[in-house]
């Protein structure tokens, strides 16, 4: 072939794509050939079983149809060699609730750890865009045009597939839509005795910020191993009122999809360490990123804070975005400070509330899985939003700290001109100790709405991750496209430590939030 | 030196460092394009008011947050910024909203950065009725969908 056609070929490719996504309402966009892909992954990286969940949103109603939220949970077996051999998915949409096995499926992995992954059941097959941490685990996001949704998916442990297995006391957190269609989280904790019995279950609920205070489970709290689809880790569980499928990733750590319609809820617990909590237990700097629901639309909150192991909070940065109202602490000319309080029982419940001079007062509720984890809950009024809080590194975090390969993960809206589309991102970061343009990504998104539904792949960015001194504060990270249209987004980024970084958006016509987590 | 003495003045320096650290970190942030306003944007069904007008304007991208379609909405008392939530909420129920309709909304007034704001919870124009908030006035657009029936709810099925 002549070589100035082969030239073309690449730009006709990229006008076509360009074309298909502006004539119509769906459809897949590939963005220019990105670098070979360099790293020691392969198809070989995913063996075994493999627990995922993930929430998002689907189409749903008469045409044009409603966005509405969704969740699954599930497991799958892989062969290392590009196979799908079984497994089983859990899924509450907006028709209904199903357990639906899966038949021949498959996946591929690339060299950086992205890949794709097709699951089949009765009603077709699910493809997803997902990029590994390592093989044990990795970021999943559904990429095909019937829903978006993002989550993750961890190596499971045949071993802890049996009631004795869980035997512990568990910390969980799950967010969801209640009957009456409200964003609820819930987080709370519980005893399992390893014999399918639930006791001491504390909970405390966030209905479209109508707080529930803690509770005691209602009676009929329990969990059970299926015998139906027990070899791929699934059971049955009431937890706090609510009854749920569950996939053990192992012993400590479970998977949860809400099995009650029309309510819905997506979420996990975590085995919590067997001692008695105090204040003292909250003796570091903290992180803590949060997604939800507020009166106004989508909320997305990452932040950091000192804890002296007495009660009080210090050195609090925070940024929120409230469907495009950004509001970042410590305000301008403003002060904060907080406190904090663990239950008295000793179960790791605990209160934790700032004020900042200018802006107003913030108030959490956490459970403790550990001294350096915790489940996170804010109980502002009209807000509806929870997530992690993870200790942070002692310092500093710099660029040479920080360089190196992530898997990133990331959900949220985006006002894309009169529409509003729901995203999804899964990807990889790789940052540099260089100044300027020291982070380059590739990513698969999705742009989701009744009006369209568009899956872009291979999408690349670059920009500047700029850290300040100590780096354990609000970091910002700006990243552009150029494919297929120039777009800036602009996150600050709150690092855990050198392996895990929280990112906010903060433009006002996005929500977005997310991590990046090291890879090997 | 008495050994309580020099624990006194360890915790003093130490606390000093801290105060010095955290004020040089904040030194180092003051360029973060802060703002200094209230955080007010939760819905109090309590402060709940009616409101009847004429569109003066509407579009599904407002210009200034929250995200969402925004109407400017002419009322006896002058004119205001009204938000509705996703357009594609209103789409999906057949609401269509132009220049010249007559409306009731019901719903709560916010103050926000960018001024006061109208959240709506039900709008009405002509014979037709639309909730766009749950009582507790979380937006519908949200988990709505759910509370459709079994067979306007299937029509979108699609692989699971």
């Amino acid at each position: 072939m002549n070589r100035s056609i082969m030239r073309l070929l690449p730009l006709v490719t990229i006008l076509l794509a360009s074309l298909t996504a502006a004539c119509n309402n769906g459809g897949t966009i590939v963005g220019p050939p990105p670098p070979p892909p360099t790293g020691n992954f392969s198809n070989a990286s995913l063996k075994g079983q493999y627990a995922f969940s993930m929430s998002g949103t689907e189409l749903c109603g008469p045409s044009p149809g409603f966005s509405t939220f969704f969740a699954r949970a599930g497991s799958f077996t892989a062969d290392g060699s590009g196979h799908i051999s079984g497994g089983v998915e859990d899924v509450n949409v907006c028709t209904g609730v199903g357990t639906l096995p899966f038949t021949s499926s498959t996946y591929s992995i690339s060299a950086d750890g992205r890949g794709t992954l097709n699951l089949t059941n009765s009603t077709g097959t699910t493809s997803y865009s997902l990029t590994l941490t390592s093989p044990t685990q990795g970021f999943v996001a559904q990429t095909d045009g019937n829903a978006t949704a993002s989550g993750s998916l961890q190596r499971q442990n045949p071993a802890a597939f049996s009631d004795p297995a869980i035997a512990n006391g568990y910390v969980f957190d799950v967010f969801g839509a209640s009957s009456a269609s409200n964003p609820e989280s819930i987080i709370g904790r519980f005893d399992a005795d390893g014999a399918g019995n639930i006791s001491l279950g504390w909970y405390d609920s966030n209905e479209a910020g109508t707080l529930s205070g803690q509770q005691l489970f209602p009676a009929g709290a329990l969990y059970q191993f299926d015998h139906t689809f027990g070899q791929s880790g699934r059971g049955v569980a009431n937890i706090a009122g609510h009854n749920f499928a569950f996939y053990v990733v192992d012993a400590t750590r479970l998977k949860l999809v809400g099995t009650d319609f029309p309510e819905v809820f997506s979420g996990e617990a975590f085995a919590q360490r067997n001692i008695a909590f105090s204040d003292a237990s909250l003796n570091s700097g903290f992180a803590f990123l949060l997604g939800g629901s507020s009166s106004s639309g989508p909320i997305a909150t990452a932040g950091r804070f000192a804890a002296d192991g007495l009660g009080n909070l210090s050195e609090i940065f925070l940024d929120e975005n409230n469907n495009g109202t950004v509001t970042l602490l410590p305000s301008q000319g403003g002060t904060v400070a907080g406190t904090y309080t663990l239950d008295a029982n000793g179960l790791g419940g605990g209160t934790a509330t700032w004020t900042d001079t200018k802006v107003g007062t913030f108030t959490f509720i956490f459970y403790l899985i550990s001294p350096t984890e915790a489940v996170f809950q804010e109980t502002d009024t009209g807000i509806t939003s929870d997530g992690t809080l993870l200790a942070q590194t002692a310092g500093p975090i710099t660029p040479a700290s920080l360089a190196g390969d992530f898997a990133s993960v990331l959900s949220g809206v985006t006002q894309n001109g009169s529409i509003v589309d729901s995203n999804d991102f899964v990807g990889q970061l790789k940052l540099t100790s260089a100044s300027g343009n020291n982070a380059t990504g590739i990513m698969d998104f999705t742009e989701f709405s009744p009006a369209h539904q568009h899956q872009f792949f291979d999408i690349q960015s670059s920009g500047p991750l700029n850290i300040t001194s100590p780096g354990t504060g609000p970091n910002t990270l700006t990243l552009t496209t150029t494919f297929p249209s120039p777009q800036t987004f602009n996150f600050t980024a709150y690092a855990v430590d050198a392996n895990t970084v929280f990112l906010v958006g903060v433009d006002n016509n996005r929500v977005l939030a997310g991590s990046i987590a090291r890879q090997p | 030196m008495q050994k309580t003495t020099l624990v006194r003045i360890s915790v003093v320096l130490v606390a000093l460092l801290l105060v010095l650290g955290t004020s040089v970190w904040a030194q180092k942030l003051a360029d973060r394009p802060r703002a200094a306003s209230m955080r007010s944007l939760a819905y109090d069904a309590k402060q709940e008011t009616a409101v009847e007008g004429t569109v003066l304007s509407y579009t599904a991208e407002a210009a200034t947050p929250p995200i969402g379609a925004h109407v400017q909405l002419q009322t006896a008392s002058g004119t205001m910024d009204i938000r509705l939530g996703a357009a594609s909420y209103l789409e999906a129920n057949h609401f269509s909203l132009a220049k010249g309709d007559s409306v009731r909304v019901v719903g709560a007034s916010l103050a926000s950065r960018q001024g006061t704001i109208f959240l709506v919870r039900l709008i009405q124009k002509g014979g037709q009725s639309l909730a766009l908030r749950t009582a507790k006035g979380a937006p519908l657009s949200f988990a709505g969908a759910r509370l459709l029936s079994p067979a306007q709810r299937a029509s979108q099925a699609g692989p699971r």
